[in-house]
């Protein structure tokens, strides 16, 4: 893990992480709708770069959600709640590398929920045809998974300027933060 | 006389030392065992869900064995079976839905095969979560994490209440505001967005602000100068 991060940022994502794991076991409860939990990831993971503006900020958001999730014992994955917690985060932190400084923030926050929202349905994919399941069913699930993730991710997407607008207007973020972007 | 009085009562200290000494190092002792249980706990949950990945067709039976002694396991320690069969039965209805929507009742049988095996993947998981305490999964990651990531989950898990605290406060004083987010008006999705942006997005400002505090009351003990930090209460 980063020592990139001072300890403020840190505990910051690692609050992040918490609410994420939270809200998702939350709305688990409530919602059986596929894709949903894409909104959250995007949102939170977003907000975690808006807030350090660093590279690697996601994946260390999802690498602790993962923990936090494992450790709290939430969810049904158990050690694959890692992967599927990690996967999207590190997928949006390789497309940040190329992406970092081309578009506006919203266009660039708007790709990285797009490219998240893959990652995650390549993952449940994978996951299906290495149990062994037919690979046009593979093919079927993918697609509405990664159409319904891509919905909600982007929703989430569009929420995280007007939060980096308010943590601004209270002074919270510092100069390597979204300020001024 | 006053000096005989002084040495019983010194031995008398001595003994009741010595004894605390004693139950703390059976502790030690016990903690040490539970850590090792728990790693290795966490090491055949991962290794069973891996192997229902990889376990070719005619041995899923013993996996599924295995399988089946571990959910007895969860069920002896009064684990809760919900989560499991609620995931059983909506997994099996898509899975199999769709094989019956494709292929007709031909491939059914392979149907089968493909939600035992995700069921596989899913139990030892769950059973680890069910078995072993979150306190113990902890140190164990906290065996394997830096100092300061392992202060953040920590301090991540310690601040929970804190946070529903928080949220359940925010949540009042903006319904008194007159803001729609009582459950009856959050049937309606429009109100959503309110709920984000009333309680979500203070609640946000609230932990940047906290993770800031903490931070700094942090540094001012030192907390990044040393490299070897100390843990209460065994050390």
């Amino acid at each position: 893990m980063n020592s990139r991060f001072n300890l403020h940022h840190s505990l910051f994502i690692g609050f992040c992480a918490t609410l994420l794991v939270v809200i998702k076991s939350m709305l688990r409860m409530k919602l059986g709708l596929s894709g949903h939990s894409m909104f959250l990831m995007s949102l939170f993971y977003l907000v975690c770069y808006g807030a350090t503006n660093k590279v690697g900020s996601m994946t260390l958001c999802g690498l602790l959600a993962g923990l936090l999730a494992m450790i709290l014992g939430i969810g049904k994955g158990g050690f694959l709640i890692l992967l599927k917690f990690t996967l999207p985060a590190i997928a949006m932190d390789i497309g940040l590398l190329f992406i970092a400084n081309l578009f506006s923030l919203k266009l660039r926050l708007i790709l990285l929920a797009l490219i998240g929202s893959i990652a995650w349905a390549v993952k449940s994919g994978l996951q299906d045809f290495l149990v062994g399941m037919d690979i046009k069913i593979v093919l079927i699930q993918f697609g509405v998974n990664s159409l319904s993730g891509s919905v909600f991710a982007v929703l989430g997407a569009l929420l995280v300027p007007l939060i980096l607008k308010r943590l601004d207007a209270h002074d919270l973020l510092t100069k390597n933060g979204m300020r001024n972007k | 006389m006053i000096s005989l009085k002084s040495t019983k009562h010194k031995k008398c200290r001595l003994t009741v030392i010595a004894s605390s000494v004693g139950e703390i190092n059976c502790d030690v002792f016990h903690s040490k065992i539970k850590l090792i249980i728990c790693s290795a706990a966490i090491i055949f949950s991962i290794v069973l869900s891996m192997s229902a990945f990889l376990v070719q067709q005619e041995n899923l039976a013993y996996l599924l064995l295995v399988n089946v002694f571990l959910l007895f396991h969860a069920w002896c320690r009064q684990a809760n079976l919900a989560p499991l069969i609620k995931l059983f039965f909506i997994q099996s209805l898509v899975t199999v839905g769709l094989y019956a929507l494709l292929y007709g009742g031909e491939r059914l049988f392979e149907a089968i095969i493909v939600v035992t095996r995700i069921i596989l993947v899913m139990l030892p998981s769950w059973w680890l979560a069910c078995t072993q305490s979150s306190h113990q999964i902890s140190q164990v990651l906290g065996l394997l994490l830096p100092t300061k990531w392992a202060f953040v989950v920590t301090t991540s898990i310690k601040v929970l209440p804190f946070i529903g605290q928080e949220v359940r406060d925010i949540y009042h004083i903006q319904c008194l505001r007159g803001a729609r987010i009582t459950p009856k008006e959050l049937i309606n999705p429009i109100n959503w967005y309110e709920l984000v942006q009333c309680v979500l997005f203070p609640l946000l400002i609230q932990l940047l602000s906290l993770s800031k505090h903490i931070a700094h009351s942090a540094n001012q003990r030192h907390f990044d100068k040393s490299s070897k930090h100390t843990h209460w209460p065994f050390n």
